[in-house]
């Protein structure tokens, strides 16, 4: 009896380390990984506080998903893919209220250090970004913030890859008319 | 303020934005993350249902018991009084090939614009001439192949895919080659090489197959250098014995592309997208076995069709746009469409039935909906309803006789939540059986993934798997999954295909 106690003692142990060693290397990873992630999901969602929520949750959706990560250097790809459909999921729900906050990607950091007139620019092209469709910020980011190939975003966004050129295509449009729509205001 | 300007502040911009940092708070947040408890919800749940102990724990079981019994019993009684018929499909003939007035008016103004063919050395608007030069050197014919293939072809049979990278000595991919391999011999039936050194070759691909076997429809292009994703696609026809290769489009000029194409699967025609990115211009062109040239109108559509399908006898062509809207073309019937207005939804996949008298559409309304159209805007049939089923998507299209069509899911599932491990399900549209033909990867679901599948003209299934970088070829009647070394763009032709 003194031995089965014994026995169970020890396995709870072990089970014990290697969940704290499993903890402790996705807390690692997703230090490694929260700005980076942060920044994705400030794109794609528009809004600083959903982003976090939305940072947030993709990670825990990532622990709980993390016993099928078998290489953590798949890492990166891996929870990009988890991030994209919880901004996605966020944005969903963000319409349905219809919070439109086009000021929130133009932050101190923007403005910080810019003794050039180029800030100007970026003062422009924060809100003119916010004011892009999810469909069309989700496309710039992959494509733009994250480098990845046309047929990688079809892949990531489960749409077509024609799709993906179509949307690319007018995203930038859109974003060209509306830096030039404000560029008149300031003219005016 | 032209595209290449925007690139360019936007990714000054998106520079910016890397050196913002996450909120201190959310670091907090994160790094707790694996130390509290998991899924507390299931330890409530478990205790509000009374499996889990808790107080009057035999109470809420018994509430629960009776409850479900109630439900139980009432789906009985549903479907008793409903006679378990499944309602079939009205089929009616599509109308006569006399062109019916559109009806444009009820999806609003038409706003594309369709003009006359492209110009080839008119003045750039964006000032962009890194695509004057040639983009590919594409010719005919190429250098012998070692044979191999796996699965092994029988006699008669025969594969196209392209082949990419052939690297110079930077280790950069600039060439591309399409073969077709036999039971006996591999065919280089086209060369694309880049016109400049290091510019990477892109999309050498075959799009289409005639069914007599002779004619490829295969698309190429090349980076353009000074933008991000101007392809500068082009279409070409190849002869499979590698003798001949017949450029359709000329889109030298910055931002002309080739958006989407499709071959007849007889009489020659060839129907595509051609797009000048840089005025926002888009022409549905259709191409006869003569080489002549006709713009489609396509102006009911607001965007430029993403979509397009042929009939299996290659009278008709279907073209979807990213709206409600399908467009019907007669080929003997002239450029003018019956239009097909498919209300407030969005059209994921177009295909036709295997007698060529309707168009099915998958079509996604919060759950997915299979519809056999109806010209001119008469109600649509719905052959099928996954509304229960909202995390499926036609990834895989329908299949060439149009009576199933490819699903890939991506379940709430706590354990891929990348959604890599899709499963790829069959919906049979005459039944509307869903049989799962692969689980997913079985392996490391982060080298995996299966997206990419699609249907071969003999109805068998190509997916992609990218841990090994080859292909695996799935029967979808026997549900065999067989490794093959064919690429992701691979056609299996078959003399009585």
């Amino acid at each position: 009896m003194d031995r089965d106690i014994e026995i169970q003692a020890a396995t709870d142990d072990a089970g014990e380390t290697a969940r704290v060693d499993r903890a402790t290397t996705f807390a690692s990873l997703a230090e490694h990984h929260l700005d980076e992630a942060y920044r994705l999901a400030r794109l794609i969602v528009g809004d600083a506080a959903e982003a976090e929520d939305a940072t947030h949750d993709a990670f825990v959706a990532a622990w709980r998903g993390w016993g099928g990560l078998r290489d953590p250097l798949r890492f990166d790809a891996w929870f990009a893919r988890i991030l994209v459909n919880t901004c996605r999921a966020r944005v969903r729900r963000l319409r349905r209220r219809t919070v439109v906050d086009v000021s929130v990607l133009e932050t101190a950091s923007d403005r910080s250090g810019d003794p050039t007139g180029s800030m100007l620019d970026r003062a422009e092209i924060g809100p003119a970004f916010a004011s892009l469709s999810r469909e069309h910020r989700e496309v710039l980011a992959l494509r733009y913030y994250l480098d990845l190939p046309i047929d990688e975003v079809a892949v990531r966004l489960g749409i077509p890859e024609g799709t993906v050129k179509s949307r690319l295509h007018y995203a930038l449009r859109l974003l060209g008319a509306a830096l030039e729509s404000q560029r008149r205001e300031v003219d005016r | 303020m032209n595209e290449r300007e925007t690139e360019r502040r936007l990714q000054e911009w998106l520079e910016q934005q890397r050196r913002i940092a996450a909120p201190t708070e959310l670091h907090t947040r994160v790094a707790a993350i694996p130390y509290v408890a998991e899924r507390p919800w299931r330890e409530g749940l478990g205790v509000a249902l009374g499996i889990l102990p808790g107080p009057r724990a035999r109470l809420r079981r018994a509430i629960v018991v009776v409850v479900l019994a109630a439900l139980l019993g009432s789906l009985v009684v549903s479907a008793a009084l409903s006679g378990g018929q499944r309602k079939l499909a009205v089929v009616a003939p599509l109308p006569s090939a006399t062109p019916t007035p559109t009806a444009t008016a009820t999806v609003g103004p038409a706003p594309s614009f369709v003009g006359p063919n492209l110009g080839r050395t008119d003045p750039i608007p964006s000032g962009d001439t890194s695509c004057t030069a040639d983009l590919l050197d594409a010719s005919a014919g190429g250098p012998p192949l070692p044979h191999r293939s796996t699965p092994p072809l029988a006699p008669g049979e025969a594969v196209a895919g392209s082949v990419l990278g052939d690297a110079d000595t930077q280790g950069q991919l600039h060439a591309a080659r399409v073969r077709v391999t036999t039971a006996g011999s591999v065919t280089t039936v086209a060369s694309f090489t880049s016109g400049e050194p290091f510019a990477q070759t892109t999309n050498a691909a075959v799009a289409g197959w005639s069914r007599d076997g002779t004619t490829l429809l295969l698309s190429a292009g090349r980076w353009s250098p000074s933008t991000w994703y101007h392809e500068c696609e082009d279409l070409y026809l190849a002869r499979t014995d590698g003798s001949s290769l017949v450029r359709l489009t000329d889109n030298r000029a910055p931002g002309h592309t080739v958006w989407a194409s499709a071959l007849a699967p007889v009489g020659g025609s060839v129907a595509y997208v051609e797009v000048d990115e840089s005025i926002s211009a888009w022409w549905l062109r259709l191409r006869d076995a003569s080489g002549a040239t006709t713009v489609l109108d396509a102006s009911a559509c607001s965007y430029e069709p993403t979509l397009l399908s042929w009939s299996p006898d290659g009278r008709s062509l279907a073209a979807s746009c990213e709206s409600s809207v399908v467009l019907l073309y007669r080929v003997d019937g002239g450029a003018h469409p019956d239009l097909m207005v498919v209300p407030h939804t969005i059209v994921k996949a177009i295909g036709w039935t295997s007698d060529s008298t309707h168009v099915v559409a998958a079509v996604q309304a919060g759950g997915l909906t299979v519809d056999e159209l109806e010209p001119s805007g008469h109600p649509a049939t719905v052959l099928q309803n996954l509304a229960v089923r909202p995390d499926v998507s036609p990834i895989g299209g329908f299949s060439p006789d149009g009576s199933k069509l490819l699903l890939g899911g991506c379940p709430q599932n706590p354990s891929d939540p990348a959604c890599y491990a899709t499963e790829l399900d069959v919906l049979d549209l005459d039944t509307g059986a869903l049989s799962r033909i692969f689980s997913g990867p079985d392996s490391d679901t982060t080298n995996a993934a299966t997206q990419s599948a699609r249907w071969l003209p003999d109805g068998q299934v190509v997916i992609a798997d990218l841990k090994t970088s080859g292909t695996l070829v799935i029967d979808p009647a026997t549900h065999t999954t067989t490794p093959s070394d064919w690429p992701i763009d691979a056609v299996r032709w078959r003399p009585s295909d």
